[in-house]
């Protein structure tokens, strides 16, 4: 009786999964829809940034262009690397994808990317375009992607710890910052400086920057001699000095609470973030409007000036789409000003279309006036293929010294040695 | 006197399996207590989560605004074909490694075995470009041959073993009565392997339940996505509301225990077969 039972549930489930591949399959083919080109578009924004593209961004181009339309998929942040190359190795990628500006040297190295200098009309779009933000699409004399969505770090701070230390208006050099540090750790305060950690260079590039670091020549083909030039020493051996004086918050090396926590409660004076930290804790129930208690700033000036780090999406299209006409028109599309202002409006993040930046509509979200600010002398991190694997040179000798297993120099040394052989192999 | 020291240890022994419990399920208890809250983009402090009113406003939303009732449903559906196969398949083929006389038997159940030492990153991009060759990409069939496909070698490797020890002489029985390989196989060694197939169904579940990277890889359209997809859309790119989040992981975890509730009982017992034959 009961291998009966057995077998009876065996031959259901193996049923099942007959009936069920048959649908499956006849599912997917489903690509074109009569004469319209599909366009098949990843993209990875967050949740209120999807609703506008879908809402918005994707009926307008639709209406527009009635000849093509417009396949959004939002994919992972986890493993989304590897996604992308079995895509390109396995023949399908899709035509179109936003991805993170530091891949873009990478993947178009690999020969996944389509090389637009030649479309039409991509000279005048390059001109309405922020420079910074376009030059991240640069590959080997080409460009490989369009710049669509831009932003950057500022300074925030508790506006009542602020206050607290004797400071009405935000420090504008690193040397205030300093002060006020110390006097707010003094007071009592859990951290001043929040460095948010070590694990990735866009951490703490706006420190090491403005305190007069570099990471390679103007033309990313050497590191020697910059990252561990005695201006870039100095620079990670005053960061080394405010952490073993307690400057900096304990989220730097893993502790907490974490930055947004330690800002709103008052446990940190200041933190580093992009303006997402508005958006999303604005649109927040039941929480404070964090507008009301910080102030906010360009980072302080030091030896280097008021360096932040860019980041940001690029737009671009794979090489083995076959729709790349369509992928142009659309990429194209979302440059220019209507779109930028739809997504920028809608969403906070900085348009790259210069015109579109100076909406008046988008400037009256009331943080973005720094962000746009700071932009003007944030620097990109360094744009090469090899970028990843640099990168995690700089970052181990960085913790190792920020832990003091190694000593500023040495580390600065040694990481530009490894960064000159990664790039000349 | 006896009774008294007796009495002594076995409370000390209980106290520390009572202590090791709490110790192990705080955390999973602080997730609970966290899901409750509203809205947790840094991760809650002890004072807010001791003190949440428990509701369920998370799972609702979690289940119905962003679909987790389908992902739910698809995921039970690939991780449960996948186990019924590589159960069936996996026994079956033990069970011809366990009895059967072929060339080159080791040389191949070796070859099974490498299979399992090839890390699933690497081996992705060829899986991908088969599956995509055979024109299953974004089918479950594609999903499904790649799942049973890995899940077989580790059942055969493990119910190998097992069918071994099962005394051959049952087998006459079955040949009296005019069985063949198959009634042996069906009514025999099934049988009396409860207790590894139960064990190898809770490993071949979990296993691909919780599979993320090969199901986003496979399946490309959002509608027939599985829930570890679903559950890493919740990790924002800048911040991720951990009340959600946590929600959203205990939903996942359901089965998973309930798979482990069903087939627990078969989890540690011995085999059926002891003293079935006169030594």
């Amino acid at each position: 009786m009961k291998t009966r039972k057995l077998s009876f549930l065996l031959a259901l489930s193996m049923g099942a999964s007959l009936v069920a591949a048959g649908c499956s399959s006849s599912d997917s083919g489903s690509g074109n829809d009569g004469d319209k080109v599909v366009l098949d578009y990843w993209h990875t924004y967050g949740e209120q940034e999807e609703k506008v593209l879908v809402e918005e961004i994707k009926p307008a181009f639709e209406e527009e262009h009635p000849d093509i339309e417009l396949k959004l998929t939002r994919m992972p942040q986890e493993g989304l690397k590897q996604q992308v190359i079995a895509g390109v190795a396995g023949n399908a990628a899709p035509d179109i994808m936003r991805m993170d500006i530091v891949w873009v040297s990478e993947f178009a190295e690999m020969g996944a990317l389509t090389e637009m200098g030649e479309m039409d009309g991509f000279e005048e779009v390059k001109e309405t375009l922020f420079e910074a933000p376009m030059s991240t699409n640069f590959y080997d004399g080409g460009y490989y992607g369009l710049p669509l969505n831009t932003n950057t770090k500022i300074a925030i701070y508790n506006k009542e710890v602020l206050e607290s230390v004797g400071y009405d208006e935000a420090p504008a050099t690193m040397e205030e910052l300093e002060d006020a540090s110390r006097k707010a750790v003094e007071a009592g305060a859990e951290g001043g400086i929040s460095i948010a950690g070590v694990g990735q260079t866009w951490d703490y590039l706006p420190y090491f920057w403005s305190l007069g670091g570099s990471l390679s020549n103007e033309d990313y083909t050497k590191f020697d001699g910059y990252l561990n030039s005695e201006e870039s020493v100095k620079a990670l051996e005053t960061i080394v000095g405010w952490n073993e004086e307690g400057l900096i918050s304990p989220i730097m090396l893993g502790g907490e609470p974490g930055t947004w926590e330690g800002i709103e409660k008052g446990q940190y004076m200041m933190v580093d973030d992009g303006p997402w930290f508005f958006s999303i804790l604005m649109n927040e129930k039941d929480k404070q409007n964090p507008l009301d208690y910080t102030t906010w700033a360009p980072i302080p000036e030091g030896d280097g000036g008021s360096r932040s780090v860019i980041g940001g999406e690029n737009l671009v299209i794979f090489e083995n789409s076959d729709k790349k006409d369509a992928a142009w028109e659309f990429t194209k599309w979302m440059t220019e000003e209507e779109a930028q202002k739809i997504m920028g409006i809608g969403t906070g993040l900085i348009p790259t279309n210069r015109t579109a930046a100076q909406d008046p509509e988008f400037l009256e979200l009331p943080f973005i006036e720094q962000y746009v600010k700071q932009l003007e002398t944030a620097l990109p991190r360094t744009p090469i293929p090899q970028w990843s694997e640099v990168e995690g040179e700089i970052t181990l000798n960085f913790e190792k010294v920020l832990r003091g297993e190694m000593d500023p120099k040495e580390a600065l040394d040694d990481a530009a040695a490894k960064a000159d052989q990664i790039l000349n192999q | 006197m006896k009774n008294r020291s007796d009495l002594f240890w076995k409370i000390v022994v209980y106290a520390i399996l009572i202590f090791g419990v709490l110790i192990f399920i705080f955390p999973f208890i602080y997730m609970i207590l966290t899901t409750f809250l509203t809205s947790a983009y840094s991760l809650p402090r002890p004072e807010e989560v001791f003190t949440a009113r428990p509701n369920l406003e998370n799972y609702k939303e979690v289940w119905m605004e962003y679909e987790f009732y389908r992902y739910f449903l698809n995921s039970l559906l690939v991780a449960g074909v996948a186990m019924v196969g590589s159960l069936l398949l996996g026994s079956m083929s033990a069970y011809a490694f366990a009895r059967f006389e072929f060339p080159f038997k080791e040389l191949i159940f070796r070859a099974y075995l490498f299979t399992m030492m090839i890390p699933l990153v690497l081996a992705i991009v060829p899986q991908f470009t088969v599956i995509n060759n055979l024109g299953l990409v974004n089918t479950y069939a594609g999903l499904w041959l790649i799942y049973i496909g890995g899940g077989v070698v580790g059942s055969t490797f493990f119910l190998r073993g097992f069918f071994e020890t099962i005394p051959k002489d049952l087998e006459e029985s079955i040949l009296i009565d005019g069985g063949g390989k198959w009634r042996i196989f069906w009514n025999i060694y099934l049988p009396l392997s409860k207790p590894a197939l139960g064990t190898m169904a809770i490993f071949a579940f979990s296993g691909t339940w919780d599979e993320y990277f090969v199901a986003l890889t496979i399946i490309k359209d959002e509608a027939m996505r599985t829930l570890p997809i679903a559950l890493m859309m919740f990790q924002g790119q800048h911040a991720s509301n951990w009340a959600l989040v946590f929600a959203a992981s205990l939903i996942a975890i359901i089965p998973v225990i309930i798979i482990y509730i069903i087939f627990q009982k078969k989890f540690v017992q011995s085999g059926h077969s002891e003293g079935a034959v006169k030594g």
